[in-house]
């Protein structure tokens, strides 16, 4: 075993963390080499002064400074939240999408033939459910009068009809 | 019966602060001396342990008892502001020249000694490794600091730091082996 490693298994060595054969590496080591025994002798050392490193007590009105320089609310409530999102939908950037982004979807509805009437949706939000449901309805229809008319089924609808007939 | 950690924050989270006076009175101590050896000096260790509680005290909804003790995470809070203090600050510290000053101020805290001449002696010898802590890098000094003053374990050092524990070994290593060169320089 060479210095280098020595050294970098220190720790272990000296927390007795070491595989017992590398423990005897290292114990085979030392006594050849007088750097390596002083760096241990240091090392150790260090430890041992990090065991009885003396713990201050903290002056007795470190406490009391503390707690009373504790904001007693800190922390956000829900009036807070509300508060701050609506910051951010009133910012400039943010109101600039809504803005377009209700422009564009109107423009959008406005050629889908949907053009709903904002004053007696404000008198009657209900509208809106009601109106939606004859806009589903009306599709609906629309889509049942389409797959009859549709060439494929009227073939299909004829065939089944000869098959009848035919038997 | 002793109130948890767990028990004690989510007290703090409803505005309970008879909880959060319990929680500064419980660990003020800790951080105070955690300050004091990042930073070697009794008024900065002060100001800064201030600032570590108050910091906890904003964040402290984001503590989760299953991820540790609540000591851990406040270390972690607190190492992080300390990092961002000597960030700040790192022109104006003069740690070497003020020692003498702190050290005839240690005499009035009374540290845990157990007889005059061991106190002598041990007053002596972190005096030393105290000096020579100030010497090593940053990234050394707090993971010898974690482990070896704090007595934290490596794996919880190691999430401490956010590292891998195999970094983490590897810089309590060689932290020591710095310190070990620069205790026998100084003779």
């Amino acid at each position: 075993m060479d210095c280098r490693t020595v050294e970098e298994l220190a720790s272990d060595y000296l927390e007795g963390a070491l595989s017992a054969d590398s423990r005897q590496a290292v114990d085979a080591h030392l006594p050849t080499c007088a750097v390596c025994t002083e760096l241990l002798a240091g090392m150790s050392e260090v430890l041992g002064a990090g065991r009885v490193f003396p713990v201050y007590e903290p002056p007795p009105w470190l406490a009391t400074r503390i707690i009373a320089n504790t904001p007693r609310i800190a922390r956000e409530s829900w009036a807070d939240t509300i508060a701050s999102i609506w910051k951010w939908v009133v910012e400039p950037r943010m109101a600039m999408g809504i803005f377009t982004a209700t422009l564009v979807l109107g423009w959008m509805g406005s050629i889908a033939g949907i053009s709903p009437n904002w004053i007696s949706v404000v008198r009657h939000p209900s509208g809106i459910y009601f109106g939606a449901h004859t806009l589903v309805d009306r599709a609906y229809d629309e889509a049942i009068r389409k797959y009859y008319r549709s060439p494929l089924v009227t073939e299909i609808q004829s065939r089944i009809e000869q098959l009848r007939e035919i038997s | 019966m002793q109130t948890t950690d767990a028990e004690l924050v989510k007290a703090c989270l409803t505005g309970d602060h008879r909880a959060w006076e319990t929680i500064v009175r419980q660990y003020n101590q800790r951080i105070y001396n955690l300050a004091y050896r990042f930073t070697g000096r009794f008024d900065e260790a002060e100001d800064l342990t201030q600032e570590i509680f108050l910091k906890v005290y904003r964040t402290l909804s984001s503590y989760r008892p299953e991820s540790g003790a609540l000591v851990t995470w406040m270390v972690r809070v607190g190492r992080n502001h300390m990092i961002d203090h000597y960030r700040k600050f790192k022109t104006e510290r003069t740690h070497t020249e003020s020692l003498e000053v702190e050290y005839d101020k240690a005499e009035e805290n009374p540290a845990r000694y157990s007889s005059p001449a061991q106190a002598l002696e041990q007053r002596e010898l972190s005096e030393r490794v105290h000096r020579a802590l100030q010497k090593i890098s940053e990234d050394l000094r707090e993971a010898v600091i974690l482990r070896d003053l704090e007595e934290f374990t490596y794996e919880e050092i190691a999430d401490m730091l956010m590292l891998p524990l195999g970094t983490v070994k590897s810089r309590i290593n060689r932290g020591r082996a710095e310190l070990a060169r620069l205790l026998k320089k100084e003779g």
